[in-house]
């Protein structure tokens, strides 16, 4: 539960194309699909989806309880 | 945020920014090289997102890992497009000839791998959409061909020539999409460019304006500090005033617009002057193939809702695409446009939230009348969106003909700003004078609620209120609105009479015709009833279910938003989920400019992160949440935010920043108890009390404080910091134990765990209550009890034990922003056996306090401090003062150094 809430506040945290694309994935949309929805050449969906999650893991790299959000 | 290039300084044209946001993407076409894959990387993206800046990183990374012995930049050019290898001058060989074009290319790679001493060469082909054909066909002789390893940039949308497209299609080079940044990567940008912090508001104007858009923010930024909007106050960047787009950014922005039909740009305008738009209204004013053109270039976003474009709304494709249009509009167009508008939007119904206000806005740009429905409507609007000086100002030109409606919608924005004496000097004299249910509804929940029992806290005037409303209406759900609104009353009242509270808010929720809207407020009232009489996993369950959405629609969201977290903090309930909750509406609220969420989101975390032993984040987030309440605050947090403050500062051991906040408390309080905040006031006058070395002062205003206290939770929370202020265990335990017995929340049962095993000298239990504590996750408490459980094993003679909840308190420490901490320095002197009062002593002393001093701060007599500090001195078996100084693990007393 705890995983689940934070990982989908960090999803957000993304810049917009990759939360989509990365959404859209996990959803088990095909890269074609992705492409079109994004707008983008459907060889570059494979290369974002990696950025998406390896900038995923720099946010759930960070310190546990607190981020750099700006209330 | 990984940060790379210059080191920080002031932003400029001339001067480079520095590369930040774009760790993962050099770092994957590493990992791509590495593994041997590619001829070859394109990246991708739109005008001004980094494109050029990442290439030339990615070549610089490559020549730096001695990936070549050369790397070359050639320019795609609109100018030069129609010259064969125009790009490629500088390294096309003098002897070549126009020849055969195969010849011509194998010269040029011959040429390059001259230059190159070993490796391949990096080429960066920037603009690769604007290369001449031969220069692209070269491009992609020298990638296929092994030569070259290429890192070309296109803007997305723009069409290739064929052999550019070839080098990802056919060739195998990677395609890189770039993004804009995210919100948190154009921080760390902004950050890193500035050299400092920046404040909220900072951010949020450049990444509102910017939308992560690299090129933007910079001459936003550029244009901010050269006019003087963007300064740098008491350490961190402020924005004085909202700055006009700077001649550069015009020229940026006009550039994107040329070309555009008159329709197209009387969209344009359109848009700019009303975004965001209703594509309905729109449609009414001109149509929609000139918005459809606009959207396929990138100048317009539609965003559906429905699954309809047509009933969705339009905005431009930047928010600076609006900025600029409207500066460069001129005054009697933009009239017209905006009288259009606002006939087109009533036309509409004005069926959309904040529509009565662009209307009205509209009209008065364009030099129109507003009549007075319209401008209540606004009104109302206005105290929504957290303007109420601009609410004010629209209900009073509504003039005689606003009514009541009028006076209830400025007593509103009083309210709003916490001019809660006015607002019920206007609303008294509205009594009697309510025509329908609906009004005197709203009525009683702004005087009786609001304003009478929160504001000014007449809980009996206002109760008072709502028995003569009672007989108000003859309607039969009437006094069930009027209850509704008494509960929530009864149920914000410190705790008296919640087990009333609780069997009415039963009785009121089973029935079936329930206006949604008394639903709601009954279950508040009730989910604040069950968590003060004691049955904390109960009102768990109610207030989780009442958590509402962002942005939040009216004051009930505001009490739904906060009432889970304090259930969660009070009763050790899910902190990590009611955390992250929380983060999530602060990001939206950030998003969406609304300080009430923003106010009352930050000041829960800050009550969190103190819990957890974290100051130094408190004090930020406390910090965060009281310019947010001062602008807008009607459950009243300011004042608990200022006593958190208070406790923030005094756990980390700045004693001037404790007082300042004290004084500031003080004076909003205007040096009143509050009875609600009983619990809390005792709690920061004792951190202060303890950060200025006077632990036992501290534990009797704990101890007093928890006598007269109802509601369980607050009671356990009381004796707990009594306990951690060192009051006697064998007196704390007993009353601890009752206060767990008398509700079910787990925090307050490992406290009485922690108390009684004290108390009995239990190491174990003591391990155990740390542990308890950890999973909570009060971190700092949990190291204190386990650092308590490693004195009394080793008391006892039991060294593995010892070394574990040792090992567990470093773990926990570790979790800490700070480790000053009374208990903690007295498991420290523990092992010598000094009395409560000789650790005392030697705390003060050890900051350098003379027994003069600590004499006179105990009230002692200085021969009394002397015999003390000798006994300490010796069971520590020093000499001197000065040996005193290792064992400063508690607070230092600010006022003695």
């Amino acid at each position: 539960m705890v995983g689940a809430v934070d990982r989908d506040a960090r999803i957000r945290r993304l810049p917009l194309a990759l939360a989509i694309g990365l959404r859209l994935h996990e959803a088990g949309a095909a890269d074609t699909l992705i492409a079109a929805g994004l707008g983008i050449e459907p060889e570059g969906v494979a290369p974002m989806l990696e950025l998406a999650k390896a900038k995923l893991a720099r946010l759930e790299a960070g310190a546990p309880g607190e981020d750099r959000n700006r209330t | 945020m990984e940060t790379r290039g210059r080191p920080a300084g002031r932003p400029g044209r001339q001067v480079a920014w520095p590369f930040v946001g774009r760790g993962e993407e050099l770092a994957w076409v590493a990992a791509q090289r590495r593994a041997g894959g590619g001829c070859g990387v394109v990246v991708s993206g739109a005008a001004g997102v980094g494109k050029t800046r990442l290439a030339r990183e990615l070549l610089a990374a490559g020549a730096g890992a001695g990936d070549g012995g050369a790397s070359e930049w050639v320019q795609g050019t609109r100018a030069a497009a129609s010259i064969p290898l125009a790009a490629f001058a500088g390294v096309v060989p003098p002897q070549a000839g126009a020849g055969d074009r195969l010849h011509l290319f194998q010269l040029c790679a011959d040429a390059l791998r001259l230059r190159a001493s070993a490796g391949r060469v990096l080429l960066g082909v920037d603009d690769a959409h604007l290369l001449d054909a031969a220069s692209a066909a070269l491009v992609l002789h020298l990638a296929a061909s092994g030569t070259a390893f290429v890192v070309v940039t296109v803007r997305a949308g723009e069409p290739c020539p064929d052999p550019v497209v070839a080098l990802w299609k056919d060739a195998g080079a990677l395609r890189l999409e770039l993004q804009q940044l995210s919100e948190d990567e154009t921080a760390g940008l902004l950050e890193a460019a500035l050299g400092g912090e920046v404040e909220p508001g900072v951010l949020r104007w450049a990444f509102e304006a910017s939308e992560g858009n690299v090129l933007y923010l910079r001459e936003l930024v550029t244009g901010a500090l050269a006019s003087g909007a963007l300064q740098r106050a008491v350490g961190r960047w402020q924005l004085r005033f909202r700055p006009h787009p700077g001649p550069a950014l015009v020229d940026l922005i006009s550039a994107r617009l040329a070309g555009l039909t008159d329709e197209e740009l009387d969209t344009v305008r359109l848009l700019a002057l009303g975004e965001p738009l209703a594509v309905g209204a729109l449609a009414r004013i001109a149509g929609t193939a000139a918005l459809s053109r606009l959207e396929e270039r990138g100048l317009a976003v539609v965003t559906p809702a429905g699954g309809s474009a047509a009933g969705g709304e339009a905005r431009l494709g930047h928010p600076l695409y609006g900025e600029v249009v409207r500066e460069m509009t001129a005054s009697l167009r933009a009239a017209g446009l905006r009288r259009r508008l606002a006939e087109a939007v009533q036309a509409g119904g004005m069926e959309r939230p904040g529509d009565a206000l662009k209307v009205v806005g509209w009209l008065d740009g364009a030099g129109g009348t507003a009549g007075p429905p319209l401008l209540l409507a606004a009104a109302r609007e206005a105290n929504a969106a957290s303007d109420p000086g601009l609410a004010e100002r629209l209900a009073s030109r509504a003039g005689a003909a606003g009514g009541a409606e009028a006076a209830l919608v400025i007593a509103r924005a009083h309210a709003l700003r916490r001019r809660f004496t006015e607002a019920e000097d206007l609303l008294a004299g509205l009594e009697g004078e309510l025509a329908s249910a609906d009004l005197a509804a709203g009525y009683l929940a702004e005087r009786a609620l609001l304003v009478l029992h929160l504001g000014l806290q007449r809980t009996g005037d206002a109760l008072g209120l709502l028995a003569r409303a009672r007989g108000w209406f003859t309607d039969p759900g009437w006094p069930g609105r009027v209850e509704a609104i008494e509960l929530e009353v009864r149920a914000t009242n410190a705790g008296a009479g919640a087990a009333g509270v609780i069997e009415a808010a039963e009785k009121v929720l089973q029935r079936d015709s329930l206006n949604p809207l008394v639903r709601r407020r009954a279950s508040l009232a009730y989910a604040f009833s069950l968590h003060q009489a004691g049955r904390t996993a109960d009102a768990r369950v109610v207030s989780e279910r009442l958590r509402p959405g962002v942005p939040l629609r009216d004051d009930d969201d505001v009490y739904a938003l906060i009432a889970w977290p304090l259930v969660c903090l009070d009763s050790g309930y899910d902190w990590d989920q009611a955390e992250a909750w929380l983060r999530e509406a602060g990001h939206a609220a950030a998003r969406g400019d609304e300080p009430l969420t923003r106010g009352q989101v930050a000041s829960a975390l800050g009550s969190f992160a103190i819990r957890r032993g974290k100051p130094v984040t408190a004090t930020r987030r406390l910090g965060e949440a009281i310019p947010s309440l001062m602008r807008r605050d009607p459950l009243r947090r300011l004042p608990i935010t200022w006593l958190y403050l208070i406790i923030s500062e005094a756990m980390h051991g700045d004693l001037v920043a404790a007082r300042e906040a004290q004084a500031a408390y003080r004076t909003l309080v205007a040096g009143a108890t509050v009875p609600y905040l009983a619990p809390q006031q005792a709690w920061a006058c004792a951190a202060l009390a303890v950060a200025e070395g006077k632990t036992s002062h501290a534990a009797g205003v704990l101890l007093d404080a928890a006598a007269g206290e109802e509601i369980p939770t607050d009671r356990g929370h009381l004796l707990y910091q009594a306990l951690r202020a060192d009051a006697d265990p064998k007196i704390v335990a007993p009353a601890l134990r009752a206060a767990a017995a008398s509700c079910d929340a787990p925090l307050i049962g490992a406290f009485a765990r922690q108390a009684s095993a004290l108390a009995d000298r239990d190491g174990a239990a003591l391990a155990g209550a740390a542990a308890a504590l950890g999973e909570i996750g009060a971190w700092l408490w949990a190291a204190e009890a386990a650092a308590q459980a490693a004195v009394a094993h080793t008391r006892a003679g039991r060294g593995d034990p010892a070394r574990r909840a040792l090992a567990l308190s470093g773990r926990f420490q570790d979790q800490c922003e700070t480790l000053r901490s009374p208990v903690l320095a007295a498991v420290r002197l523990a092992p010598a056996g000094l009395t409560r009062r000789e650790r005392e002593i030697a705390e003060l002393a050890s900051h350098g306090a003379t027994n003069a001093e600590i004499a006179q701060r105990l009230v002692l007599s200085v021969r009394t401090v002397e015999s003390h500090l000798y006994r300490a001195m010796g069971k520590l078996g020093i000499g001197t003062r000065h040996e005193l100084r290792p064992l400063q693990v508690g607070p230092g007393p600010g006022g003695l150094q």
